[in-house]
């Protein structure tokens, strides 16, 4: 009887033990790592961040967060990237000087993981030039092919017809070249967005609009390069951004210092 | 629960109108497997059931119901909802109990001896009661009590029976059972126990 009982109870024991096993909070988990953040053409950074570990289920999301305050949550600022057992990457436009938080986070089935805040600080952007700079003669445009010297250019951070900064130039006559951004220029390329009235709440701040002869807006996508001097003093450049004005497509060009 | 302990009744009467059945009481332990084991820890349950069939019988069919109450493996879970973007959340379970209601079909491989083995499919019916808070940041907040789920599963077990005598024996064992369709996730438990048949004559 005796040997009978102990078989039995050494039977429950054995399985009680055996199913108890349990995932423990970190195996169920994914596991993720911030792996560098990296200067990226002249107004940009590349991020990466690695999943170290999947969990006990495949990688659903995975991204990064950032914030100039050390305290934030991964839906602050949020860039998601392809879902990925390995490394991720992704390009964000961040303000030159300024420095950010970044956190890279991954999720899976179980819950979501984020890693430990990365503290970079985005370097000073370097001047740039639009590569037809060199054949505009300064403080010009071209607009139609036609070369216009442009004798009048005013710095308008006060009271701009559009977003916040403008340089609004003239040549004496007829012709008008405005330059609208959404602050200050700093040393980098700008990306024209059609719309001028937009810029004034316009979160990008490599976004600016050109607006000819106080009327046409140049077509979104053209390239604003801006340098700043020692001085203070600011030099744009652009080359060949087309408008549409009488159903025709023309380019206008220029290289304003103010 | 209302339903749940008219149930019981019915084993009850059930027993008291047959020449010859058995009561069983079972001691057991309901471990969570699979992606469940990640949420509950296991926890101790009970279960009464009646079977038919007179000792001496191979096959015995019975049904049961019983009671467990799981607690979670973390206080907070972080979870996440997705809309538009990652939305960061978290999960609070502050209870989660398991009403089993089974049909149980036995088979007794040497009921004239001593010991023996036992193999046995059931159908298991689970009323699951769940209170929880639920957050996703800027999508979800709330709060459940006592909110009524239910899965069906089935259970292959094995287990030992030892007769103590001719109306009393001791059984052990263990079986896995797995919902296959509900109003909840697929979920899966190692279930094991040990009981005593008191046998009707």
């Amino acid at each position: 009887m005796k040997r009978h009982l102990l078989i039995l109870l050494a039977f429950v024991c054995f399985t009680v033990n055996w199913s108890c096993t349990k995932y423990t909070y970190d195996e169920a988990l994914p596991s993720v790592q911030f792996v560098s953040a990296k200067f990226y053409g002249n107004d940009s950074v590349l991020l990466t961040g690695k999943v170290t570990n999947t969990g006990a289920s495949g990688i659903e999301n995975v991204g990064f967060a950032y914030d100039e305050q050390p305290s934030f949550d991964i839906l602050v600022n949020q860039v998601g990237a392809p879902p990925t057992s390995g490394q991720f990457s992704v390009v964000i436009k961040l303000i030159p000087d300024s420095t950010y938080y970044i956190k890279c986070f991954a999720t899976n089935s179980f819950g979501y993981v984020v890693s430990t805040n990365f503290k970079y600080t985005v370097p000073s952007a370097t001047p740039e030039y639009a590569p037809c700079a060199g054949t505009i003669p300064a403080n010009s445009v071209v607009d139609n092919k036609v070369t216009y010297a442009m004798t009048y250019i005013y710095y308008d951070n006060t009271s701009a017809q559009y977003g916040n900064v403008g340089i609004e130039t003239q040549n004496g006559s007829s012709e008008f070249v405005n330059i609208y951004f959404t602050a200050a220029p700093v040393n980098g390329i700008y990306t024209t967005v059609y719309d001028p009235t937009t810029l004034s709440s316009d979160p990008n701040p490599y976004d600016c609009t050109i607006l000819v002869n106080n009327s046409y807006a140049v077509n979104a996508g053209g390239k604003v390069y801006v340098a700043i001097g020692t001085g203070g003093t600011g030099t744009i450049t652009f080359c060949s951004i087309s408008y549409v004005a009488f159903s025709t497509t023309f380019f206008v060009s220029g290289n304003i210092t103010y | 629960m209302k339903p749940l302990l008219r149930f019981a009744c019915l084993l009850i009467f059930l027993g008291f109108n047959k020449s010859y059945g058995q009561y069983e009481f079972n001691l057991g332990l309901m471990a969570p497997s699979g992606d469940t084991k990640y949420l509950l820890k296991p926890a101790p349950s009970f279960e009464f059931v009646f079977n038919t069939g007179d000792v001496d019988s191979h096959y015995h069919f019975g049904a049961s119901i019983g009671y467990c109450r799981l607690s979670p493996t973390q206080d907070t879970f972080k979870t996440y909802a997705v809309g538009g973007a990652v939305l960061p959340g978290y999960e609070v379970i502050h209870s989660y109990e398991l009403y089993p209601i089974g049909l149980r079909n036995e088979f007794t491989f040497f009921p004239d001896k001593k010991f023996s083995p036992i193999l046995a499919l059931d159908l298991y019916f689970y009323v699951i009661s769940i209170s929880d808070d639920y957050y996703a940041e800027t999508l979800i907040q709330s709060s459940i009590t006592n909110d009524t789920y239910w899965a069906l599963a089935i259970i292959p077990r094995i287990g030992l029976q030892y007769e103590l005598n001719d109306q009393i024996s001791l059984t052990g064992g263990f079986g896995r059972s797995m919902s296959f369709t509900g109003t909840v996730d697929a979920q899966s438990y190692w279930k094991t126990y040990i009981g005593i048949k008191y046998y009707i004559n």
